[in-house]
């Protein structure tokens, strides 16, 4: 079952300038689909609009054009209940976990007022109870060494697991997390994705995993599918191994050429992939076409201009006008390497 | 000694030194770093890393203090006793001599300065302006080694560029004045993928045309495995394993190693071949009186909790400090 599905989805931001509204259109076309259940992870670079994507389908802003549903549910016409529950059953992990928790307020209170805000029924020794649990569902034990800490009292770890277990306390269904691993200790890291995977393999809750960092995608998505974002745009959609392993638009094929592995023979032997420029243009001077037609080695006169659309397979979606000629890329070669 | 190596590090211990407690940063540290070639500094932050790398630039912060030993290194008159240079010889021997790229160096850029400006500055005080016309060539050609347009970056401020950029006029910045030596203290760290390799690319090319030395700290096993020649692995202070990267990375000897390397996600890795270091990284202020790593390694013994392993050559230019490697001699 889908739990949600995202239809021609675009967001345009208005800007201010001294003298003059600029509008920049952040998002593209996005077509979406989440299967109940599973881990998705959201790629790209930093400005392809991924957390705008992730803040669109969290609620946290509505979108300019486009239609997503929620089990099945259009969510531009729900009313105002709809839209409190359609909150609570969408929650979003942020990035930095110091500015999202209230330096001022002990971990229990940040706890306290969004389980008592949805749950106005509970009584105080409740809700305390349902404190504890999930402190200790996200490895906080005992959870009491906790509850009166201050954030800064706490380490980049925990405060992500603060973070994740107040997400939690609100019984949602599908989950954004947005880089929750990028401001954090690199050896705490693989610990609060192996967290994540619990609660998807234990709860059933459907993941959303936002990231820049292509290592850690197998690693947390496993079979599942992927998404890549390039300024503004879905523009390679599939199973993780098809995408990773065999990917077919020009700028996935760069990045994950880009991605070091760790094992300098396999690292200094594998296929590079050039571009013709470096620099990530300004989205505001993005053209109508194919956003990567200035770097692309393949690009021709029509790339600019190309409505975008999805092609290549039903289960593997690339949008690319040239799929049919760009010359496959592995980053193992033939054979695997073990 | 000088031929071959660029610097040493001799049994060099790094406290912090504070009112009540003193924090041993980097403890007993001895290696030579090869001429040329890039040697990589790998660990966790925490590890001592840049700290024991800043001493080569004098520039070690209060209250960090070198208790004991000393880094040499060998510059064409012969060794220099870096702790001991002052005053004008240290200030021509920082960036002529040995250079570094910082740490988030983008936001080490002047706001208020041309890049021009910066450059020229530099240049200026260490008499390597000979004229207007030589010292604009010059740019031009550090320039063209960053792959980078001297017309649009010479009059930008930074605040012009971007990051990838602005790390690129930093690393210009840092082969100024030909220095023998460069220390890049996690290079890329902020900047997007392929920004990333393609600096690691440049600094490749330029290592081994210039026939400047590297020496790479970070902690991404990734950049390790693309760009290092040597690799010394650090945990708490101490290097845990010395070898080329060939070496390290396919024997996996030292179990801090191995758990490193197993412990990297990889794009080409399932779920299942990776596994985490267990325990919590290591407290500098309550260090274990054997090894280190000791209650984090699933081969600890008696003895290591007793005694801390030397680092040994356990095979010619493979350097380990475990006692599962070197005997039964301590």
């Amino acid at each position: 079952m889908k739990i949600l599905e995202i239809e021609k989805l675009n967001m345009v931001f208005t800007t201010r300038g001294l003298n003059s509204a600029e509008r920049v259109h952040v998002l593209r076309d996005i077509d979406l689909e989440i299967e109940q259940g599973e881990i998705m992870a959201l790629v790209g670079e930093s400005g392809c609009g991924k957390t705008t994507l992730g803040k669109i389908i969290t609620g946290l802003l509505d979108p300019t054009s486009g239609t997503i549903k929620f089990n099945g549910n259009d969510i531009a016409s729900r009313n105002k209940k709809q839209k409190r529950e359609y909150r609570k059953s969408v929650q979003f992990i942020q990035q930095d976990s110091y500015a999202a928790l209230n330096p001022v307020k002990k971990i229990y209170s940040s706890l306290y007022t969004p389980i008592k805000a949805n749950n106005r029924k509970l009584k105080r020794a409740q809700i305390d109870a349902l404190i504890v649990k999930y402190l200790e569902m996200v490895g906080l034990t005992p959870a009491s060494l906790f509850l009166e800490k201050f954030p800064h009292q706490l380490s980049g770890g925990q405060r992500q697991r603060v973070l994740i277990a107040r997400v939690l306390s609100l019984e949602p269904k599908l989950i954004v997390a947005d880089e929750p691993i990028s401001m954090i200790d690199v050896s705490l890291r693989l610990s609060i994705l192996q967290l994540l995977i619990e609660l998807n393999q234990k709860l059933g809750l459907t993941i959303v995993y936002i990231t820049h960092d292509l290592s850690t995608v197998k690693y947390v998505v496993g079979e599942g599918r992927m998404a890549v974002m390039y300024l503004g745009e879905i523009v390679e959609y599939g199973k993780v191994k098809d995408v990773i392993l065999q990917p077919v638009h020009p700028y996935t094929q760069a990045l994950i050429s880009s991605v070091s592995i760790p094992d300098p023979v396999i690292e200094r032997n594998k296929p590079m992939i050039r571009l013709k420029s470096m620099e990530i243009p300004d989205i505001r001077h993005r053209c109508e076409g194919c956003g990567f037609t200035d770097r692309c080695l393949y690009a021709d006169d029509a790339c600019a201009a190309w409505k975008l659309e999805n092609t290549y397979t039903e289960e593997h979606i690339v949008r690319c006008k040239n799929v049919q000629a760009i010359p496959p890329y592995a980053v193992l070669g033939e054979e695997k390497h073990e | 000694m000088g031929q071959d190596f660029i610097a040493s590090f001799r049994n060099m211990t790094i406290d912090y030194v504070m009112k009540k407690t003193s924090l041993r940063a980097v403890n007993d540290l001895s290696l030579d770093i090869h001429r040329g070639g890039i040697t990589a500094f790998v660990g966790e932050s925490g590890s001592g890393k840049t700290t024991a790398v800043s001493a080569l630039l004098q520039g070690i912060s209060s209250p960090g203090k070198i208790v004991e030993g000393k880094v040499i290194y060998y510059g064409d008159e012969g060794e220099v006793d870096v702790a001991a240079l002052k005053g004008e010889a240290l200030r021509r021997y920082r960036w002529e001599q040995v250079s570094m790229v910082f740490q988030a160096s983008q936001s080490t850029l002047n706001p208020l300065m041309t890049i021009y400006d910066q450059f020229y500055e530099t240049a200026y005080y260490h008499g390597a302006v000979r004229s207007k016309e030589a010292f604009n060539k010059r740019l031009e050609e550090l320039f063209d080694m960053v792959k980078l347009d001297v017309n649009r970056v010479r009059k930008a401020y930074p605040h012009q560029m971007s990051g990838g950029m602005k790390q690129r006029v930093m690393i210009a910045f840092a082969l100024l004045l030909e220095p023998k030596l460069v220390i890049l203290d996690e290079p890329t760290t902020a900047l997007d993928v392929i920004t990333q390799k393609y600096i690691f690319n440049q600094l490749m090319e330029i290592n081994k045309r210039l026939n400047v030395t590297f020496l790479l700290l970070t902690h991404d096993i990734g950049i390790v495995a693309k760009a290092a020649d040597y690799v010394a692995v650090m945990y708490a202070g101490s290097i845990m394993e010395y070898a080329d990267v060939y070496t390290l990375f396919g024997k996996k000897l030292h179990p801090y190693t191995r758990g490193l390397i197993n412990s990297t996600p990889s794009i080409i890795r399932s779920a299942s071949e990776i596994s985490p270091i267990p325990g919590m990284p290591p407290d500098i202020r309550n260090l274990p009186e054997g090894c280190p790593f000791g209650p984090r390694c699933p081969s600890c013994s008696e003895r290591c909790r007793a005694e801390k392993p030397q680092l040994k050559e356990y095979a010619p230019g493979h350097w380990i400090a475990c006692h599962l490697y070197g005997g039964e001699e301590a």
